[in-house]
């Protein structure tokens, strides 16, 4: 499904030269839930950014499906990222001027969908992560774990292929951790979405398929 | 995606009231100004009052007279006779009406001094312009020629003189001679500057030698086309007419350069002391220069706060870039949001201009001189508001569109 080849990140300061990743090769498959674990400035984030479309390598290559999305236009890209990708955010970077309702709806203003077929897909998805009673509450308004929920719902609405998260339990406590961990492997299990997690928690790596270890920008296992 | 836009612009406004505060305040002062000197410009140059057929109009303003021997020269208005002997040889045109610059008369209503500006006018005047006549009718042919002591005055001198509009043949002294009142008009603008006066006579009870042969006088002349589309070939007509002149003196002036012209070709070949050329394409530069300057501090000071809000709103940019946006899509959210704030300042400062607009007319402080809101200047404002919020709003829309995303999303 996402294959990074090669991939190579230099962060470059007039004065610093940062080596973020180096020659990672990965191969996510369809309906596979992996985790991404290392320490502090080990990459992950990077990685996810990466494999997001977010940013780009110095070097190497992602492949969707056997497309190259590097070589799009920012137009192309930027529909492609749309269609292919949903992110859930350690911070939930939820808008606050938007209510749950049309946080969620976001990615799919980005698509020719019709207002009525947004709306429908939008409480959908608020129901599968169990909010539907909030869609008119301001992230305010909610607590952590109801703004991530908002969150998850945001990145399953357009159905994307793939749902990156970066540290999604990072900023919750280990109860409601739990529950949102246990949304993602219902994604994951009952809806075959291939789901690539960064965490600092081993215990919510070792539910998922694959764990994939980086160490100074490398792959170690 | 309309209602998102609009939700998010409507929530930014009221994120820092400071920030808003400012922002409306410049605008709508700087568009308040211009939409008052939109009015000026219309008034001046539209087709307003007496003159609502003002396309149909060419004006003579003198012209610039010269001595081939001693290469002198007199530039300015000129004498009833050069207009008789030019303009009234014509063909062409349907009308010609010669009349003279207003001048300031001192007339005396008991023991009440009325300062009026006066003009001497033929009869063809009345038939060129159309007049509001409130009471009464012009003067006539037979007036003119039989040089009646007739008068029309505007409803200001009517109201200081008889303290009523009901006037008609009634008399005023006006140079020790008493003058009938034939009918009493609304006031004109003093801005349109070949109808305006308070008092109108015809010209026979000038009480000088207006046929004397002269080229200097203080008379200028006005012609009515038949058709707009013949305009220029009635422009031609006079310049022809012109080379059959016979100067009365050719010692004393030889030479004359002269033109019908539009009014703003009158207005430009003055300002701009154009001979041959009627310069209006260098005045619509200045004046467009000029505007763009005049915006140009404001649009800066919007633009610094428009840049300062984009790192409040980083995050949000990081968001949307993430879930599809591109950078075109936020360029056009972004201008649309700025847009809309230049046109809710374009309102405030329509609504300004407004009272700007009453208060000047109301107040007198610039005498004879009325700016009416039409139309064109209603679609001035909208036209000046889009250009402010297009100027201001692109390069920060710009910054803010293409910002990286990853940076974004850390802010």
């Amino acid at each position: 499904m996402i294959e990074l080849v090669d991939i190579e990140k230099v962060f470059q300061t007039k004065t610093i030269e940062t080596v973020a990743l180096k020659e990672i090769r990965l191969n996510v498959k369809k309906g596979e839930f992996a985790s991404v674990m290392g320490p502090s400035g080990s990459g992950k984030s990077t990685l996810l950014n990466i494999m997001g479309l977010l940013d780009n390598p110095t070097r190497g290559d992602v492949v969707y499906d056997g497309t190259s999305p590097a070589k799009m236009g920012d137009e192309k890209l930027s529909q492609f990222r749309n269609q292919k990708v949903g992110f859930i955010f350690q911070s939930f970077h939820l808008i606050n001027d938007l209510t749950a309702f049309d946080n969620v709806e976001l990615p799919l203003l980005y698509r020719k969908t019709k207002s009525s077929e947004r709306k429908k897909l939008v409480r959908e998805a608020l129901e599968k992560v169990g909010l539907a009673n909030r869609m008119d509450h301001y992230p305010s308004q909610l607590s952590g774990g109801q703004k991530q929920r908002v969150a998850i719902a945001r990145a399953i609405v357009g159905s994307p292929e793939v749902i990156l998260a970066d540290e999604p339990t990072g900023n919750l406590d280990s109860g409601i951790g739990e529950e949102i961990m246990n949304i993602l492997i219902r994604l994951n299990t009952q809806e075959k979405t291939t789901i690539v997690m960064v965490t600092h928690d081993e215990s919510l790596a070792l539910k998922t398929h694959r764990i994939i270890r980086l160490f100074d920008g490398h792959q170690v296992s | 995606m309309i209602k998102n836009y609009l939700i998010t612009f409507w929530k930014v406004l009221q994120r820092n009231k400071f920030f808003t505060f400012v922002s409306l305040f410049g605008i709508s002062i700087t568009l308040m100004v211009l939409i008052v000197l939109s009015a000026v410009y219309d008034s001046t140059f539209g087709s307003h009052g007496p003159e609502k057929n003002k396309e149909n109009l060419l004006y003579v303003f003198g012209g610039t007279f010269r001595n081939d021997k001693n290469n002198s020269r007199m530039r300015g208005s000129a004498s009833y006779y050069f207009y008789d002997q030019t303009l009234r040889k014509m063909k062409l045109p349907e009308r010609v009406s010669i009349l003279s610059l207003p001048s300031s008369v001192t007339c005396y209503s008991g023991d009440h001094k009325i300062t009026a500006m006066r003009k001497y006018t033929d009869a063809d005047f009345w038939e060129v312009f159309s007049f509001d006549f409130i009471k009464g009718k012009p003067y006539s042919f037979q007036d003119v020629d039989l040089a009646n002591k007739v008068v029309v005055v505007d409803r200001t001198t009517a109201l200081q003189y008889f303290g009523t509009t009901e006037c008609l043949g009634k008399t005023m002294k006006i140079d020790g001679f008493d003058f009938t009142v034939r009918g009493v008009i609304k006031e004109t603008s003093i801005n349109q500057t070949f109808p305006f006066a308070n008092i109108y006579q015809p010209f026979t009870t000038a009480g000088t030698d207006y046929l004397e042969k002269r080229i200097n006088g203080s008379f200028v002349g006005v012609i009515q086309v038949k058709d707009r589309a013949n305009r220029d070939d009635v422009k031609a007509e006079y310049h022809k007419t012109l080379q059959t002149f016979q100067f009365p003196n050719p010692d004393e002036w030889s030479n004359v350069a002269s033109f019908a012209d539009s009014y703003l070709e009158v207005f430009t070949r003055n300002l701009l002391r154009g001979e041959e050329n009627t310069h209006i394409g260098l005045f619509i530069l200045i004046i467009v220069v000029l505007i763009l300057l005049f915006m140009s501090f404001p649009a800066l000071n919007l633009v610094n706060i428009n840049i300062t809000r984009i790192l409040e709103r980083a995050s949000e940019i990081g968001i949307r870039r993430s879930y599809g946006a591109s950078v075109k899509t936020l360029l056009m959210q972004f201008l649309i949001e700025n847009i809309l704030i230049t046109l809710l300042g374009g309102i405030i400062g329509f609504l300004l201009a407004l009272i700007v607009i009453y208060l000047i007319n109301a107040s007198g402080i610039f005498p004879f001189f009325f700016l009416t809101v039409n139309f064109p200047v209603i679609v001035y404002a909208l036209f000046f508001s889009l250009l402010f919020g297009i100027l201001s709003g692109v390069y920060p829309a710009y910054r803010m569109a293409r910002m990286n995303i990853v940076d974004a999303l850390k802010s």
